[in-house]
């Protein structure tokens, strides 16, 4: 166990030293963000701002893990760590934590964004949102971020293997959708003990264990 | 490690299309085997079935009498792919991927590295990032990597090229006093910059 911690440390580390310093990703985002706010908000208008958040973050994510798992392929098109004597779902787990990281960076930008943009961007319960919005970004980072790498070494047909995590996919984007509309609507205490908000908690867990594994499976077998 | 490598009938295929078929072979440990054959008969397809890196393949590849698919993860610490082009982290230096790596495979011999680095020439290149360095330098970052891992199989595709003649000739001694330690090496090479090392077989497709 200390050593898979010690692992994922090290790969997320690693990263994390690669962006501080050629900012690879920030300054992209920094750009991709209000661009792409501005035109949600154009298209969608401020009648749900909470909704249109959600949607921006959702599609600026989509964008951004592609080009993280990129910095995980040699120039020959091959998985840099595939000959590392490591259980490769430590390399998912890492990516997945640092994609988190750049998710809440994300999230920031956006929420800046769209408050300058409305008057109507006004949290009643801004601990729910916060919570809802780092239970979403686990979720989110963990389906994104292992597809991507899943798509960057297996061609062709072994790309259904994500179908394996569909079970897990689709309560997430369910609960997801219903914890978004009760936020507001609840008192922040029942908001807390709802459901839908308990429940993504739950699946979260479940995508952040599973994903890796599936990842790991699919590479090695 | 005192078991051999064995390659016993590999057929492999893309697309129904015949790669190799009925592929047969030994690599003793202390030995170096050259795998010849013209462009697209599959060599580096072989080193990868050999490396774990492609599964799906028939025959079968063992070391002594355990195929390596039985094997665990530990399998990377035994047999060990350079492939021809770079497999190092572009963004990061030189002495970064090094300690990445040597971290990664929990190495503690420092004084090997520093060996190794002297040996390769590489003091000036150490703060530099990996795209800021020319092909050749990648590529003795490549093989310093491996020779630092220090496993039982060396499975080198086109090790020489990029390399100049003395890097050439310092990988040569290299791979001779790896051999002495019983360290076994299977290398391909277009570039007929091996013709100086002397091999105890020849695998050829």
């Amino acid at each position: 166990m200390d050593s898979f911690i010690q692992k994922v440390i090290l790969i997320f580390m690693k990263d994390l030293k690669t962006e501080i310093r050629e900012k690879l990703n920030v300054v992209y985002l920094f750009i991709l963000c209000p661009t792409l706010s501005l035109i949600m908000f154009i298209f969608l208008g401020e009648k749900s701002m909470v909704e249109l958040f959600f949607l921006t973050c959702l599609i600026v994510a989509l964008v951004a893990n592609q080009r993280i798992s990129r910095q995980e392929i040699s120039v020959g098109g091959e998985l840099i760590l595939i000959s590392a004597p490591i259980d490769l779902s430590i390399l998912c787990f890492s990516k997945i934590l640092f994609f988190i990281f750049i998710n809440v960076f994300i999230n920031i930008i956006v929420f800046i964004t769209l408050f300058m943009l409305s008057n109507n961007f006004i949290l009643i319960d801004f601990i729910g949102f916060s919570f809802l919005c780092l239970l979403f970004t686990i979720g989110l980072s963990s389906i994104l971020c292992t597809f991507s790498l899943m798509l960057e070494r297996i061609k062709g047909e072994g790309q259904f293997m994500f179908i394996l995590i569909y079970p897990l996919i689709v309560p997430f984007l369910v609960l997801s959708y219903n914890s978004i509309n009760l936020l507001g609507l609840l008192p922040s205490e029942e908001f807390f003990s709802s459901f839908a908000l308990q429940g993504l908690a739950a699946f979260d867990i479940l995508l952040l264990t599973i994903c890796p594994i599936l990842f790991s499976y699919s590479i090695r077998r | 490690m005192d078991k051999s490598l064995i390659v016993k009938n590999l057929n492999k295929s893309f697309n129904n299309l015949n790669v190799f078929h009925g592929i047969s072979f030994e690599v003793k440990p202390g030995t170096i085997v050259n795998l010849s054959g013209p462009n697209g008969s599959g060599k580096t397809t072989l080193m990868r079935i050999i490396s774990s890196q492609i599964l799906d393949y028939e025959g079968e590849v063992a070391i002594g009498d355990k195929n390596i698919i039985d094997f665990d993860k530990e399998i990377f610490s035994i047999i060990y792919y350079v492939a021809p082009y770079s497999s190092l982290y572009e963004h990061l230096t030189l002495s970064e991927n090094i300690n990445f790596f040597i971290a990664l495979n929990n190495l503690k011999d420092k004084n090997q590295k520093n060996l190794l680095i002297k040996r390769f020439k590489l003091e000036s290149h150490l703060s530099r990032k990996i795209h800021e360095l020319s092909d050749g330098t990648r590529k003795k970052v490549s093989i310093l990597i491996l020779f630092l891992i220090n496993p039982d199989f060396c499975i080198l595709d086109e090790p020489y090229t990029y390399l100049d003649e003395e890097s050439s000739l310092v990988l040569n001694e290299l791979i001779y006093d790896y051999q002495k330690q019983g360290k076994s090496f299977l290398i391909t090479d277009n570039s007929l910059a091996s013709k100086n090392l002397n091999f105890n077989g020849v695998v050829e497709l």
